[in-house]
């Protein structure tokens, strides 16, 4: 059985300038407050699922889970403790400065650690606005291993601001230098409504053009192929048998539980989030016991889009015969043709060139639907 | 009704003088309607005639009028459409009246159709009470128009009527000088029976409802008539007058006006300009002057979904009902699908069938490039009309092309002239006259080809004047003139929508432009879109659009797959608004770039 639970932590130091998801800065001392609400919503949830359920991944998400003490991570792993099976894997994001909570978190149980370390050059962490320098993270890495970690997952960026591919290359090796069991590389992306998003209106943010920025992806995806990692989904790489659990059920279309501020939940082919104010889902689970703010019921047309969505973003691909849909079909053929797509015993995925272009490959496939 | 008692007349004015509302104020003052069934402007009956303030159709009522010597008077008011593009109709109109009121706006003055409008009302003969407008408003120069009116007509101030028919001021002495002034109808009553046809509309109870001018004889109830450009036999039905609704009548004798319902099916039996005669005792000549009304402007018209296909072709069907001057054929576009080239009397005539397709059908359409109609001599000697640049004949096989050619008149302040005469020329304008209508403004008058105002001149000729020029014209010939088609590619297919005739001296300016505008327009794709503009084999331009080399989303935001998903449902939904001509997407808009060029 498969089922993940994901815990919402808003709270951080600071403000990145590319960050979009829910989080807060400088409201720590309502850290408890929050996890109260926080375990509320959690039991309320697990008592309307009737039998109690197994989780077989958990995950502290954020937000920046390592900025609030560890204490507190502690109160929902020990209120979860039932549900979760014994070789659930359980991972915490966290911030390379934050490392003198590292052994703790081991000590309650997380046995897999998400290091938010985004580059391994003063230059590139400084133009994403980050406060660590490449120096923490190499320590706050090293602090992981001697606490114990054995799954240790470290996140990276391309394209920051002024980013060159020397530089690029420079965090790679470095990140392979340190021999993580799992490496996430994001292409920096400017949400709306972000101070980034500001900045590249006003003609103050020099982003690598496009070319660079396919040029770089490219490079991470030899370089780590090249160093033993396998690429398995597209933004993600892992040595064998360290691929996350917790995000393969996202994938795989498998259900999960989120809670917390903003947390969205799959379960029974219907998927809702909660509010993304911090006043506001505290009052309202402190009241009702949940924070809903929507939800929805996915048609069969929906859920088949996201099947294709998801399936294509994993370098396993996606099950053939979803392509045989007689609205899918000639697109199939085309992006095959145009060698966007590749055919592997009963699935199709993306090829190298179709992987620079999956969200156009993936709309022409779904053109007609 | 005695003859001696009958007025018929029209109002002719420039557009906004001011038309609609003297006619709701004459109205009123007769007693036709009462205050509680007035509307503004009672006559322009379509939304569309109300919200852009012009006249699309023409309409016909009577007013019976007790004039203050106590004897009763049958006026009968025949409005007529209030744009160039209608001229016929409004000179069809002229024909079922004796007099016309000539409505000038105090503040300004005489324009460029007040003046065809007199050349009209003179060539029918009529007598016009010229009558100044807006004599209320702050800007009016009443004086200055006196003098114009002066210099157009030859008239004494005493005998120009000045009034402001949204206050009511100078209606009384309106109605008085139509008594004393427009002579009466003549007619024989009892020749055998000639009636014009000035316009019809369709009534989807009764079929066609003729508005008609007796001119001689008597029309009666239920008497055999005929057609006389058909030579079709009907039966009147029902006839009678027009008040704001038909009131029934036995019979309309010489001189009076109303309407006929004859059992006739389609508009196009009934033509406006057409003579009805008695099959009995037939007139042997039909009232002159009939002539087939020919769309002038022409453009595709497809459907943006091509599931609509079928209810874009109900809806043309039905608005044809409505006006026979629009006429429309199935055609194919290899980049647009199925769709109808249309014909249309002018540029505004479009655009009114374009926003009642939108408005009363709620079809969403893409419109080609509009083009005229060109006469193409082959070198075998056969002459073949050119209505859609796709289906122009291959360079070799052409003798020579001849273009549509207007004779323009642009009325403007004199210290225009100058940036007029440019734009004149820039569009291969012949100039022919000018005439000073008073010591301020001038009229010229251009030889133009119609294709070169079928974009934007009329824009530009506002633009340049800071509104003051205006603008008329009407057909002249066809003449023969350097043209050459220039074709759009992209990725070396040619995209026929977008084609299009032009002057060789402006291909290149034409083909670089529009290639600007598309690789603008078009979206970066999986692959190079090269756009280039060509006349026949040879490519005049060439402009890139840049293949997409990455695009993916980084992170699937957690848990979060509804983001994703919308996002991706979105993207979809915009493919489908698009046109996929060979493997390249282009969207609605590309079509329409065209229209925004400014070459």
């Amino acid at each position: 059985m498969n089922f993940g639970l994901y815990i919402h932590i808003p709270f951080c130091h600071s403000r990145c300038p590319y960050c979009d998801f829910a989080f807060v800065v400088g409201k720590n001392h309502m850290a408890k407050r929050y996890m109260d609400a926080v375990i509320v919503e959690m039991q309320t949830r697990m008592q309307s699922l009737g039998t109690l359920p197994v989780f077989n991944t958990l995950y502290f998400g954020g937000g920046t889970p390592s900025a609030i003490p560890p204490g507190q991570l502690n109160r929902i792993l020990t209120n979860a403790k039932s549900a979760v099976s014994p070789d659930a894997e359980i991972t915490a994001e966290a911030n390379p400065n934050d490392c003198e909570y590292f052994e703790k978190l081991y000590e309650y149980g997380i046995n897999r650690l998400s290091l938010g370390v985004q580059a391994f050059t003063d230059r590139a962490l400084k133009a994403l606005g980050r406060f660590h320098k490449a120096s923490d993270a190499i320590v706050a890495f090293q602090a992981a291993r001697d606490v114990g970690f054995k799954n240790i997952s470290i996140d990276l960026m391309y394209g920051a601001p002024g980013q060159t591919l020397e530089e690029w290359a420079k965090s790679l090796q470095r990140t392979i230098e340190l021999c993580p069991e799992h490496i996430s590389v994001y292409g920096l992306t400017i949400e709306p409504q972000t101070n980034f998003a500001r900045r590249l209106q006003k003609g103050q943010l020099d982003v690598p053009p496009e070319t660079d920025q396919a040029e770089m992806y490219m490079y991470a995806i030899d370089q780590l192929e090249a160093a033993g990692y396998t690429h398995y989904e597209i933004s993600n790489f892992a040595r064998s048998g360290f691929a996350s659990r917790h995000n393969l059920n996202y994938w795989h279309d498998r259900p999960y539980l989120g809670v917390g501020l903003s947390a969205h939940s799959y379960l029974d082919n219907r998927r809702f989030w909660n509010v993304r104010g911090l006043k506001t889902y505290m009052q309202r689970v402190e009241a009702t016991g949940y924070a809903v703010e929507r939800e929805e019921q996915l048609t069969p047309t929906q859920h088949l889009l996201e099947r294709i969505m998801l399936g294509l973003r994993q370098r396993r691909g996606l099950r053939a015969d979803f392509l045989s849909h007689p609205k899918i079909h000639k697109q199939y053929i085309a992006m095959t043709n145009q060698h966007l797509l590749e055919r592997t015993d009963n699935r199709v995925r993306l090829t190298r060139q179709g992987l620079l272009l999956a969200d156009l490959v993936c709309t022409e496939l779904v053109r007609e639907l | 009704m005695n003859l001696q008692n009958i007025r018929n007349f029209s109002i002719i004015a420039h557009i906004d003088h001011g038309k609609s509302t003297l006619a709701d104020r004459l109205l009123e003052q007769t007693q036709t309607l009462s205050k509680f069934q007035m509307q503004d402007q009672v006559l322009d009956s379509m939304d569309l005639e109300r919200e852009r303030g012009i006249t699309i159709k023409s309409h016909a009522i009577r007013m019976d009028y007790t004039a203050p010597d106590g004897q009763i008077y049958e006026l009968n008011l025949i409005d007529t459409p209030g744009h160039v593009d209608f001229s016929y109709e409004v000179s069809r109109s002229l024909t079922a009246c004796e007099g016309a009121l000539l409505l000038v706006d105090a503040a300004q003055g005489v324009e460029a159709q007040t003046v065809s409008n007199v050349l009209l009302a003179m060539e029918h003969d009529l007598f016009i009470i010229p009558v100044i407008n807006k004599i209320d408003l702050p800007g009016a120069e009443v004086d200055r128009v006196v003098m114009q009116l002066h210099d157009l007509l030859g008239v004494e101030e005493e005998e120009i009527v000045k009034i402001s028919a949204k206050e009511g001021i100078g209606i009384d002495k309106l109605l008085a000088a139509i008594i004393d002034e427009i002579p009466p109808p003549e007619g024989d009553p009892d020749a055998p029976l000639k009636a014009l046809i000035f316009d019809s509309i369709f009534d989807q109870y009764r079929g066609v409802v003729a508005y008609v001018r007796v001119f001689d004889g008597v029309l009666e109830k239920n008497m055999p008539m005929r057609l006389f450009s058909t030579s079709q036999n009907y039966d009147a039905e029902e006839i009678g007058t027009l008040k704001l609704k038909r009131i029934k009548q036995q019979s309309l004798s010489a001189g009076e006006v109303g309407y006929l319902i004859a059992g006739i099916k389609d508009l196009e039996d009934a033509r406006v300009g057409d003579t009805v005669t008695g099959s009995a005792n037939p007139a042997i000549h039909p009232l002159p002057g009939y002539q087939e009304v020919k769309p002038m402007v022409f453009a595709g018209l497809y459907p943006v979904s091509s599931d609509d296909f079928e209810n874009l072709r109900s809806a043309l069907e039905k608005l044809r009902l409505n006006d026979a001057s629009l006429s429309y054929e199935p055609e194919t576009s290899t980049a647009l699908g199925f769709g109808f080239r249309c014909g249309f009397l002018g540029l505004l005539h479009m655009e009114i069938i374009q926003e009642r397709l939108d408005r009363e059908f709620d079809i969403d359409i893409i419109t080609t490039v509009p083009n005229v109609e060109y006469r193409v001599r082959l070198t075998s000697g056969e002459q073949v009309d050119v209505q859609n640049p796709a289906e122009m004949p291959p360079a070799g096989n052409i003798e020579d092309i001849a273009e549509p050619i207007l004779d323009a008149q642009i009325l403007v302040p004199s210290e225009y002239v100058g940036n007029i005469m440019r734009i004149a020329q820039d569009r291969r304008g012949h100039y022919r006259t000018t005439e000073y209508i008073d010591p301020t403004r001038a009229l010229l008058r251009y030889d133009l080809p119609l294709s070169e105002i079928v974009l934007d001149f009329y824009d530009r000729l506002k633009s340049v004047s800071r509104g003051y020029a205006s603008f008329d014209y009407e057909y002249k010939k066809h003449q023969a003139a350097d043209l050459v088609k220039l074709d759009l590619l992209i990725n070396g297919e040619p995209l026929d929508a977008l084609s299009a005739i032009v002057h060789r001296d402006k291909a290149y300016e034409w083909g670089r432009a529009l290639s600007q505008k598309l690789k603008a327009l078009i979206p970066r794709q999986l692959f190079e879109v090269v756009i280039q503009a060509a006349i026949g084999a040879k490519i005049i331009s060439r402009e890139t659009v840049r293949p997409f080399r990455k695009n993916v989303t980084a992170k699937c935001y957690g848990g979060d797959i509804t983001r994703k998903r919308k996002l991706l449902e979105r993207q979809k939904e915009g493919k489908k608004r698009m046109k996929q001509v060979g493997a390249v997407e282009i969207p609605q808009e590309a079509f329409l770039a065209v229209l925004q060029m400014e070459v």
